[in-house]
């Protein structure tokens, strides 16, 4: 039986080949969780044309300390939900297994 | 001391590294000795200059805030990369209102025309 999977990225857009790599290996029902410079790939999620991992993946988990540290808003993307550093430690046990991509 | 035409360009996320503060300082020291000098945010630059930070949240000193002395100093030549906002799918109304969002046709004057060009 597959196990579901937490990625964390830590990254914006720019380091594409990093996304490129996300995309090939996340299931659907695995969760991402943008993290750090990561945050800013949230701008992204209310763009409809992507077709990246933000496409393949239904949860997306933002991290809010670190999203508003960097003057941002949370999306309007019903796929994504703001969490805190507790509920991040939810995540991580709640998975099976945690990949870092940075 | 012959005067220079500094071209900076801030090209970092504002805390991924310390890239962005060291360029703030470079340009609050160039503009000290009366230093002619020019900001462009390109690339992941363009997100130093998104709202409102709250970086007591991550323990860092707000760079908008330090971005905030830049008049005083007398730097007023504050750019930002039209097609980098589009790229990264960032809303212009949330950027900073002291930059004006430049094309590359402009930008690649701003590079002739510089004495010195330095990348953070």
């Amino acid at each position: 039986m597959p196990t579901a999977t937490l990625h964390t990225l830590n990254k914006p857009e720019s380091h594409a080949e990093l996304n490129e790599e996300l995309a090939r290996v996340i299931s659907p029902d695995d969760a991402l969780l943008l993290l750090e410079d990561g945050v800013y790939q949230a701008l992204r999620l209310d763009v409809t044309e992507s077709k990246d991992w933000s496409a393949l993946c239904e949860h997306v988990y933002i991290l809010e300390d670190d999203l508003h540290a960097r003057g941002l808003k949370p999306p309007s993307n019903p796929n994504s939900t703001v969490i805190s550093y507790l509920e991040f430690v939810k995540l991580c046990v709640q998975y099976d297994k945690i990949v870092s991509w940075y | 001391m012959t005067n220079k035409e500094i071209l900076i360009v801030c090209r970092s996320t504002p805390y991924g590294s310390s890239n962005a503060k060291e360029a703030l300082d470079l340009v609050l020291a160039a503009a000290t000795f009366d230093q002619s000098v020019t900001l462009l945010f390109s690339g992941d630059g363009c997100y130093q200059l998104i709202g409102k930070h709250q970086s007591e949240r991550i323990h860092s000193k707000s760079m908008e805030r330090m971005m905030s002395a830049l008049p005083v100093y007398g730097v007023d030549n504050i750019y930002i990369d039209a097609l980098s906002l589009k790229k990264r799918a960032i809303n212009p109304e949330l950027i900073n209102a002291s930059a004006q969002a430049i094309d590359t046709d402009t930008i690649k004057s701003l590079y002739e025309s510089a004495t010195t060009v330095l990348h953070f």
